[in-house]
């Protein structure tokens, strides 16, 4: 049996930063406010779809490219990777450019995906309402091919391809691209994390608490919550969306089957559960272990199959039907309950109650 | 009737004119008309079922009137939902109470609070946008909290409680709100006599202080009656009696419908 390589970790951190963007936004929709979000895959989706669809446009827009986009687009790819080798300022501002517009594309979408909760629509349904958009969503960028050729896909501009132009000597330029990667996808990770974090320790999350608890009693004190769900879901859609940007500069390719509803949506429910609802530490931690779990199997696969009884195929789905079920038998509130967290600290309350 | 009384509104803060809810057969509130005196304590009163609770739901926008109008500081709220009116300045509790049972006990009565800048989704992560805001707002809870004896229980979660606590709580909530009008469903219920007379004496202490209007729902006169300054008798979803609390309890509709022929001969 091989032991995996460094690479393999490198992208195995790259693979956990990603889906711990995707599950900390998550949680702030379901965890904290109670959205029951069965489309999460399509937040992701809006990113990385994006990531095909522009970036490569706008750098042959800019080269004065003028040949038909989609039907040339491995050769011009390859022109414009030539391009980005040697100009790193270019290419930090396509990524950053790529990286805001993904997070509108996930917000637009968030935000056009809860309307209907102005139409009167109970939020479990907007939940079920979800997963349908997600559907049609996948389906159209798979059969429409204008957008990225759908079940072709297209390759993506490379913005971490200076990096190996640019590395020292002895060290493999693959590792300076995963450097890249794990670099970017480390800065958008710390942001997500701030964010939520510090939201769920603010009166903000006192209130998307309160608006899971009991919806009506929150709008007796003078809240519009269908506001505010709208708002929680553009914001955690935006924070996905450059996920998916992440991914598909990662991978330099996507295609039409890329960001499924199994990968993109059940497993970042799954891990989310599992590491605790409400608790971001949880959510950290049931992150990891899935998504190292994952890559393992993975990696072994080829071990495996001589060990299973079945095919190693069916490994991933079982395991994550029978966590998932054992958990909610045995620890229906995950690894981490959720603990009350307050705004202001205990010393300080504390404080302020002497005063009074 | 009504038109005539529009005049007056100054000292009116809320007024009912026909108000109707049915509920399928049932008319719950039949054509209620009543008129809350800015600055008063008063008590709605009246048997299972008059349709107290239900005035209170739709006068709050809880549920949709059937016919008739309310009139808030002049204003008709008729059609304004339930956060439209609590911003408004018009807060209420629930007769069951409605706690948020993971939230604390001082974190129940800082929900109360709808003007904390960070609860805006850009200053929310900024700290030292809402840090002093949320200071004065916990000071402000404690008193709330003392006022219903709650301060030492501040961090258990509103989940735990006894089922007296959480009427406590609620009762909270609604002081919490800033209102310039509170109604109470049933402040008392379930309540020990002694604690019982402490939240009256400090409702209307808070009355008193404040300026507040409070108008509460209770079944338990004997205790409601020494500090309220009027009162409305229900039965049958209309205002059979009102007025000075101990002339109205003498009122023989009340007295056959409310209180019971033992009361006449007491
Ligand atoms: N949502 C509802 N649907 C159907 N009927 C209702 C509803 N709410 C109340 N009712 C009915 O309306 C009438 C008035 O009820 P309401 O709760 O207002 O009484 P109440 O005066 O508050 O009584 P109590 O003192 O027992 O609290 C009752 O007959 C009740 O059964
Ligand atoms: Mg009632």
């Amino acid at each position: 049996m091989v032991f995996p390589g460094i690479d393999f970790f490198l992208v195995l951190i790259i693979y956990i930063m990603i889906f711990l963007i995707i599950t900390l936004s998550y949680n702030l929709a379901y965890g904290y406010t109670g959205i029951p979000d069965f489309g999460r895959a399509m937040a992701a989706g809006a990113g990385g779809f994006l990531c095909g669809y522009l970036p490569g446009r706008l750098m042959a827009y800019l080269m004065g490219i003028k040949e038909d986009y989609l039907g040339n687009v491995l050769i011009i790819v390859d022109k414009i990777n030539v391009v980005l080798e040697k100009d790193p300022l270019m290419s930090i501002g396509l990524l950053v450019l790529t990286l805001i517009l993904g997070a509108a594309a996930g917000g637009i979408l968030g935000l056009i995906a809860s309307l209907p909760l102005f139409r009167g629509i109970r939020l479990f349904y907007l939940g079920v309402t979800l997963l349908a958009i997600q559907i049609s969503f996948n389906t159209i960028v798979y059969h429409w091919e204008p957008i990225i050729r759908g079940e072709f896909g297209v390759p993506i501009p490379d913005p971490f391809k200076w990096l190996g132009h640019y590395c020292p000597p002895n060290v493999a330029p693959s590792f300076m691209r995963l450097m890249g990667v794990i670099i970017t996808s480390g800065i958008v990770l710390a942001i997500t994390a701030y964010y939520c974090i510090s939201v769920s320790r603010s009166p903000l999350g006192r209130l998307l608490k309160a608006i899971r608890d009991d919806e009506r009693s929150v709008e007796a004190l003078g809240r519009d919550v269908r506001k505010i769900y709208v708002k929680v879901m553009t914001v955690s859609y935006a924070l996905t969306g450059m996920a998916g940007v992440l991914f598909a500069f990662y991978q330099r390719y996507v295609i039409g089957l890329n960001f499924d509803k199994v990968a993109w949506t059940f497993w970042p429910i799954a891990m989310v559960i599992l590491g605790g609802l409400a608790n971001n530490k949880g959510t950290v931690i049931g992150t990891i272990v899935f998504i190292t779990l994952k890559r393992f199997i993975m990696f072994y696969k080829a071990d495996l199959e001589f060990i299973l009884p079945f095919s190693p195929v069916w490994l991933e789905g079982i395991l994550l039907g029978t966590l998932l079920m054992a958990m909610l038998i045995y620890r229906p509130r995950g690894l981490f309950p959720e603990t009350p967290e307050i705004p202001l600290s205990r010393e300080e309350i504390e404080k302020l109650r002497k005063r009074t | 009737m009504p038109m005539q009384n529009e005049g007056k509104m100054d000292d009116v803060i809320l007024a009912t004119r026909n108000l109707t809810k049915r509920f399928g057969d049932l008319v719950a509130v039949d054509k209620v008309n009543m008129d809350v005196k800015r600055g008063s304590f008063s008590v709605l009163f009246g048997p299972n079922g008059a349709g107290k609770t239900t005035w209170v739901n739709v006068v709050t926008g809880y549920l949709k009137k059937d016919g008739g109008r309310v009139l808030f500081n002049g204003r008709d709220i008729s059609d304004l939902s339930a956060s439209e009116t609590y911003r408004l300045g018009l807060a209420r509790s629930f007769q069951i109470p409605r706690i948020f049972p993971r939230l604390t006990v001082l974190e129940n009565i800082l929900i109360a609070e709808n003007e904390n800048p960070g609860e805006g989704f850009f200053k929310a992560p900024i700290r030292a946008s809402w840090e002093k805001v949320e200071k004065e707002t916990v000071e402000r809870a404690f008193k709330i909290l003392e006022i219903v004896g709650l301060e030492d229980r501040w961090d258990a979660l509103g989940g735990e409680l006894s089922g007296g606590d959480a009427k406590l709580l609620d009762v909270g909530k609604a002081l919490m709100s800033g209102a310039k009008m509170l109604l109470i469903d049933e402040p008392i219920a379930g309540v020990s006599p002694s604690l019982a007379h402490t939240i009256l004496q400090r409702l209307r202490s808070i009355m008193k202080m404040q300026g507040v209007t409070i108008l509460i729902i209770e079944h338990r006169l004997d205790i409601a009656l020494r500090y309220v300054d009027y009162a409305y008798a229900m039965a049958g979803g209309r205002i059979i009696a009102e007025g000075e609390p101990s002339k109205v309890i003498k009122a023989p509709e009340v007295i056959e419908s409310y209180l019971g022929e033992k009361y006449r001969i007491k």
